[in-house]
C-alpha cells in the first residue's frame, strides 16, 4: 500500500545511490592508497631501455598462460574466461543496463536482443558454478581461500540468478523480483572496492608493475 | 489523411495456432451432447484468434440451415453451422460493438426459446387487447 | 425497491433474453469461463437491486466521465436495471437540501446493505476542512456512510492509493479510502481513470459472485492480474531489442518497443492492453505513448514518466555527488598512503638496524 516504502523505489532511489557513491569513493580510495606507496629506488643497472613499456606489454601477455603451465591450468583458465566474457555480455549488451548507464554516465550504446542476453546469463551460472567447485575442491585453491572469495563469489551470483528470476517471472511479481535484483547488484558495487573484486581496475596496475620491475631486471615477463 | 497513409502499418505475420486445438474441442462437446445431452460454449473473445484462425474455423465448420437475428439491447446474429448443434453466436450493444462472440455446442442456444414468465407477461398484454378490442376501442 | 435485478429488466419492457445477452457479455468481459454466464444468471434473477451510494472528494470527475463512456454492461443498464443508484451529486437532478434528504433516506432504507463507491482522496489536513459538503468534512461523512455500507467500491488511484493529491508534498494531507476504513471489504479499481467496462465489470461481478478474488493492492486479479508488459502487442519488439529511441525515429514510426521512453508496462497490472479504452479502440502504447503507470500506487513520484525504468528516480545531481565521493576516496587514500609510509620508514629504520639489508616490499596484488 502507499504508505509502505515501496521496494523497487527504494532500490532505484537512495539505495542505488548510496551504491554509486560508495563505489566510487572506495575505488579511488584504494587506487590513491596503492599509487601513492613508498617504492624502493632500485638500484641495479636497468637491463632493458624503457622498461614501463615492457609493464604495459606484460598487462596483454598475462591474459593467457605460459606455455609451461598450459596442460595443467588451461581448461580452469577457460572457464574462467568463458564466465568473464559472459559477464561482460550481461552487463553491457542488457539494454536495461544501458539505460542505467546512460543515466549516470550519459554513455549509451545499441543492446543486444533478450535470447542472448539470457543465454548469455546461463552460461555465466554455470561457469560460476564450476568454479566454485573447482575452488571447494582443489587442494591448494581451497586452502588460500577465504571468507573474500566466497562472499564475492555470492555478491556476483546473486545479481545473476536474480535477473534472470525476474526475466522469466519466476518466485515473485516481477516488481518484488526487479528490486531484489537491482538491491543485489547494489550491495556488489558497495562491496567491490574493498574486496578482491577489486581486481576489475587493480589488476591493470598490479600487472603493470610488476612486469616494469622484472623487465627491468631482464627477467621474462 | 495522407499524412496517416505514410505511417508504414506492418501487421503482425499470423499463422493458423488455436484453430486446430479448437476444432479438437469442438468434436469432444459434440460428443459429450450425443452421449449426455451436455451443453457447451467457447468463448472466442477470451482467445487469441488471428485471421487465419477465424478462416479455418469458417472453413471447417461451414455454413448451416439457420440465421437468426436478435434485437434486444443491440443486436446479435446466432448462426447454426454447417455442423448441426454448432451455434456461432455474437452479441453486439445499441451502439453495433461486438460484445461477445462465442461458439455454442448445444440443440439450440438457450437464448432462443421463449421464457415461461416473458409468455406469462405477453399472455396477459394480449389478453388485455383482446379485452379492448371487445369492449369497442381500437 | 424490493425487486430482483431480472424484474428490472422486465420493468423496462426487456425480455429475459435481454438478460441472457446481458449476462454473456459480462461473463466474457470478466474472462470467466462461459459455463459463468447461466451462473451469473441465476444468481442475478434472484438478487435484489442494491442500492449504491455514489461519493466524491478530492478528485476531478474523471473517473465518472469514464464510467459513463462504459458500453459493456452499460452504464444505462447499470442503472435502471441492475443497482439503484440512489446518490451521485453529478449525475443526478437534486441538488441542495433536495440532494441531501434524498441520500440521507436511501441511506437509511438500505442501512447495512448499500455498496459504497467513493471517487477521489480524502484529506486529513487541517482538520479536513480542505473538502467539505453540506457542512461536514469528506472524513466524517466517509466514516458515517461506511458504516452503513455492505462493500465499498474504491474507484480511481485517488481513492485506492491517495493518486494525484496524496503526491509530494500532499499539501492536504490526503489519503486513501483505505487508510480511513478499515472494517470493511474494500475493492481497489484504480487507474486514472480505471477502465470504464472494469468498473462497472467489478459492480456486476459483485453482484453475481460476491467478493473478487483480489491482490495484495486490494483490486481484482480478474483485471489486474498481468502487466502491460505481459499482454502488450509490442512485447515482441522488446524481446527482439527492437526499440524506439525518441517519439519521432524510426523505431517509434515502426511501432517498436516505448521502454527507453519511459514506459512502465513492465510494471503496471491493468487491462488496458487486453479490454483497451473507447470500445476496444486502442490503448496509450497503441497510441504511441509509454504507459504512465496510473494504477499503481504512487505513479506521479516514480522519477518522471519519462525516465526509463531501470534509472535512477532520483534527482540528485550526478556529477557533483559522484565527483565529491572520488575526491573524498582520493584524500581517504592519500591518508592511508601517508600512514603506510611511515609504517614503511620506521620497519626499514628497524631492520637497517639489524641487518644492512634494503627491506620494503613491493606492493604486489594480482600476478
Amino acid at each position: 500500500m502507499s504508505t509502505e516504502a515501496d521496494l523497487l523505489d527504494f532500490a532505484r532511489g537512495p539505495a542505488l545511490e548510496a551504491a554509486l557513491v560508495i563505489l566510487v569513493f572506495g575505488m579511488f580510495w584504494r587506487l590513491v592508497a596503492v599509487l601513492a606507496l613508498r617504492r624502493s629506488r632500485d638500484l641495479s643497472e636497468p637491463r632493458v631501455r624503457h622498461a614501463w613499456l615492457w609493464g604495459v606489454r606484460t598487462i596483454f601477455t598475462r591474459m593467457w598462460p605460459r606455455r609451461e603451465f598450459r596442460p595443467r591450468i588451461l581448461h580452469w583458465e577457460a572457464v574462467s574466461y568463458l564466465f568473464h566474457f559472459a559477464l561482460a555480455v550481461v552487463i553491457v549488451g542488457l539494454v536495461p543496463h544501458i539505460l542505467l548507464i546512460r543515466d549516470i554516465t550519459g554513455l549509451s550504446w545499441p543492446g543486444l536482443p533478450t535470447g542472448v542476453i539470457t543465454f548469455a546469463a546461463g552460461v555465466a551460472l554455470i561457469s560460476l558454478l564450476a568454479l566454485l567447485a573447482h575452488r571447494a575442491t582443489h587442494p591448494v585453491l581451497r586452502r588460500i581461500s577465504n571468507f573474500d572469495d566466497y562472499f564475492s563469489w555470492l555478491l556476483v551470483f546473486a545479481p545473476l540468478l536474480t535477473g534472470l528470476m525476474a526475466y522469466y517471472h519466476l518466485g515473485g511479481p516481477y516488481e518484488d523480483l526487479l528490486a531484489v535484483h537491482m538491491l543485489s547488484a547494489e550491495l556488489l558495487l558497495a562491496w567491490l572496492p574493498f574486496s578482491k573484486l577489486a581486481h576489475t581496475v587493480l589488476f591493470l596496475f598490479s600487472r603493470g608493475v610488476t612486469g616494469t620491475i622484472y623487465s627491468r631486471r631482464g627477467a621474462q615477463t | 489523411m495522407k499524412i496517416l497513409d505514410t505511417i508504414p502499418i506492418r501487421p503482425a505475420p499470423s499463422p493458423a495456432a488455436n484453430a486446430p486445438a479448437l476444432l479438437q474441442e469442438i468434436a469432444a462437446a459434440l460428443d459429450a451432447l450425443l452421449l449426455s445431452r451436455q451443453r457447451h460454449c467457447i468463448d472466442l473473445g477470451s482467445l487469441p484468434l488471428s485471421p487465419a484462425d477465424r478462416d479455418m474455423l469458417r472453413e471447417a465448420l461451414g455454413t448451416g440451415e439457420i440465421h437468426m437475428e436478435l434485437t434486444t439491447l443491440g443486436n446479435s446474429r446466432i448462426e447454426e453451422t454447417g455442423v448441426p448443434g454448432v451455434w456461432w453466436v455474437r452479441h453486439s450493444s445499441e451502439d453495433g460493438i461486438l460484445l461477445t462472440e462465442s461458439l455454442e455446442v448445444c440443440h439450440v442456444p438457450e437464448i432462443v426459446p421463449a421464457d415461461t414468465t416473458d409468455i406469462a407477461i405477453g399472455l396477459q398484454r394480449l389478453r388485455q387487447r383482446i379485452a379492448v378490442r371487445a369492449s369497442g376501442g381500437q | 425497491m424490493d425487486e430482483t435485478i431480472l424484474d428490472a429488466f422486465r420493468q423496462n419492457g426487456l425480455s429475459r433474453r435481454a438478460f441472457l445477452k446481458f449476462c454473456a457479455a459480462t461473463t466474457s468481459l470478466l474472462a470467466l469461463p462461459p459455463a459463468a454466464a447461466a451462473a451469473m444468471a441465476e444468481k442475478l434473477a434472484g438478487t435484489l437491486r442494491p442500492t449504491v451510494i455514489y461519493l466524491s472528494y478530492q478528485e476531478c470527475t474523471g473517473c465518472l466521465e469514464s464510467m459513463t463512456r462504459s458500453f459493456s454492461p452499460t452504464i444505462e443498464h447499470l442503472m435502471f436495471n441492475n443497482i439503484s443508484l440512489a446518490f451521485n451529486d453529478t449525475l443526478q437532478a437534486a441538488a441542495g437540501e433536495a440532494a441531501e434528504a434524498a441520500r440521507k433516506e436511501a441511506m437509511r432504507k438500505a442501512w447495512g446493505k448499500y455498496i459504497l463507491i467513493v471517487d477521489g482522496a480524502v484529506p486529513m489536513g487541517g482538520g479536513g476542512a480542505y473538502c467539505v459538503a453540506a457542512g461536514q468534512s469528506a472524513v466524517d461523512d466517509l466514516r458515517h456512510a461506511a458504516q452503513g455500507a455492505a462493500a465499498i467500491i474504491a474507484v480511481g488511484t485517488c481513492a485506492a492509493f491517495g493518486g494525484v493529491p496524496y503526491a509530494a508534498p500532499n499539501p492536504t494531507g490526503a489519503v486513501p479510502v483505505s487508510e480511513i476504513i478499515r472494517d470493511r471489504p474494500i475493492i481497489n479499481v484504480s487507474g486514472c481513470p480505471p477502465i470504464p467496462e472494469v468498473m462497472t465489470g467489478v459492480i456486476v461481478y459483485y453482484l453475481s459472485f460476491g467478493m473478487p478474488a483480489l491482490d495484495r493492492q486490494g483490486r481484482p486479479v480478474a483485471f489486474y492480474g498481468n502487466t502491460i508488459h505481459d499482454r502488450c502487442y509490442r512485447r515482441p519488439f522488446y524481446d527482439e531489442g527492437r526499440f524506439a529511441h525518441t517519439f519521432d525515429d524510426e523505431g517509434a514510426r515502426n511501432g517498436w518497443c516505448l521502454y527507453e521512453l519511459g514506459c512502465k508496462g513492465p510494471v503496471t497490472y491493468n487491462a488496458c492492453a487486453t479490454l483497451k479504452w473507447n470500445q476496444g479502440t486502442s490503448f496509450p502504447i497503441q497510441s504511441g505513448h509509454g504507459c504512465l503507470g496510473c494504477s499503481e500506487p504512487d505513479f506521479w513520484d516514480k522519477g518522471g514518466f519519462y525516465r526509463p525504468l531501470p534509472a535512477a528516480t532520483g534527482h540528485w545531481p550526478r556529477g557533483e555527488v559522484l565527483g565529491g565521493a572520488a575526491l573524498g576516496g582520493a584524500v581517504v587514500g592519500v591518508g592511508a598512503a601517508a600512514l603506510a609510509r611511515s609504517r614503511q620508514q620506521a620497519a626499514a629504520a628497524k631492520s637497517a638496524k639489524e641487518v644492512s639489508h634494503p627491506p620494503p616490499k613491493e606492493d604486489s596484488h594480482e600476478h
